[in-house]
């Protein structure tokens, strides 16, 4: 073990939690002035550990992490966003990030991480431990991390990946009340996407059956996603079509959420008119959707409709009923 | 004999997809499979499972019937999805 560096832990951000030995290790970074308004974490990360000389890292105990939240005054999230990839999620989460003390924990790894089932298996840490050591470890990092760039009463909103639709019973435990929203897109224009953009985080839990096509496993994984959508609705649901993305229905995800957004802010303006996952808020938006429905071959359509479209229709009738 | 509770379930159109929140394994059920996860779920055994699956498929044998959920269960306890 080796003494801290001067400054810790102040502007530090612990982005891995690994069980592997007997004693839980948390990697902190040092983010510095780098604040977390990136559209994705990930992105961040990346920038600070190639940057040159690369951010410093520590490896603490798990137990410096929960000392240090301890001091910190309680976060409840605001709201939990949900989604199937290319459905408007990003653009939300630049919307939220307008409004004052509002920070979106866009796709942040450690805690997609800790979430993740199985994530103790095979550790040291006795399993009547793991539920409890679950949440105090969520409710650390989300101490942490939401008093990073709002020093009084952060109002923090976690953006899942599109795996957390599967792992909404894990979450939900954890957090039961907090309002969570779930954007959905037409399948087609999902799949469209995602195969000419390949992801980087849009993994399947179990891989393609062998010899089957990018469009089927696509359609298979995005089908299963609306499926688990649909069988976890309740009444902290709010379900959002990306055709319905609309200002108004971003002040309406934002109030459900308990969040104040300005209508006709500039901030507000800028989100609204630029590519929400364009880092430099440059690049114009456009709709995209006949684009998307143009380039989708037989394949995609056979596959849409065959694994994807049921489900997606099941679940906007479902938000119809309710 | 009974279905373990910290198991997520989906159902979906071929069957379902099982998420274990222990160990992170995920598995695929078929429609049979999922049909004799339902009748675990209410705590039937496997002769009573069998003896409804035999009234809704009776265009399958029940040698194989019987067969097909003997199998499909020793694989939800080799995969420990039930608890004694």
């Amino acid at each position: 073990m080796t003494d801290a560096p001067a400054g810790f832990p102040h502007r530090w951000l612990p982005v891995d939690i690994r069980f592997d030995s007997g004693e839980g290790t948390v990697k902190w970074l040092h983010f510095g002035s780098t604040s977390l308004a990136a559209p994705f974490f990930n992105h961040t990360v990346r920038w600070l550990t190639m940057d040159s000389p690369p951010a410093a890292e520590l490896m603490t105990p798990v137990e410096v992490l929960l000392d240090l939240a301890a001091r910190l005054p309680a976060v409840t999230p605001a709201g939990i966003i949900f989604h199937v990839s290319r459905c408007g999620s990003t653009y939300l989460g630049n919307a939220l990030r307008t409004a004052g003390q509002v920070v979106v924990l866009s796709e942040v790894c450690v805690i997609g991480m800790v979430s993740r089932p199985g994530f103790f298996h095979g550790t040291a840490l006795p399993r009547d431990q793991w539920n409890n050591m679950r949440r105090r470890l969520l409710d650390a990092v989300i101490r942490v991390y939401g008093h990073h760039d709002v020093a009084s009463d952060p109002r923090v909103i976690i953006k899942w990946i599109p795996f957390g639709l599967l792992q909404m019973d894990v979450i939900r435990d954890v957090w039961p009340t907090v309002p969570f929203a779930v954007l959905i897109r037409d399948p087609l224009e999902v799949m469209v996407s995602n195969l000419e953009r390949p992801p980087e985080t849009f993994v399947w839990p179990s891989p393609a059956r062998e010899g089957e096509p990018l469009e089927e496993y696509y359609a298979r994984g995005l089908g299963l996603l609306y499926a688990a959508a649909r069988q976890r609705l309740d009444g902290h649901a709010l379900v959002v079509d990306y055709e319905q993305l609309s200002p108004e229905m971003v002040q309406r995800i934002a109030s459900f959420f308990g969040i104040t957004l300005t209508p006709g802010s500039d901030a507000l303006r800028a989100v609204m008119a630029t590519y929400s996952k364009d880092p430099s808020r440059v690049r114009q938006f456009s709709d995209d959707r006949e684009h998307k429905r143009r380039h989708a071959n037989d394949l995609v359509k056979q596959s849409a409709a065959r694994w994807a479209d049921p489900p997606y229709i099941a679940l906007k009738n479902e938000v119809a009923l309710r | 004999m009974t279905l373990r509770p910290d198991i997520s379930l989906t159902e979906t159109a071929e069957g379902a997809f099982l998420l274990d929140r222990i160990t992170g394994d995920c598995f695929a059920l078929n429609r049979l499979g999922l049909y004799v996860w339902h009748h675990l779920a209410e705590g039937r055994s496997s002769v009573e499972i069998l003896d409804r699956v035999a009234s809704e498929f009776d265009d399958v044998p029940r040698d194989t019937l019987s067969r097909d959920i003997d199998t499909f269960i020793a694989a939800l306890e080799q995969r420990s999805l039930l608890t004694p």
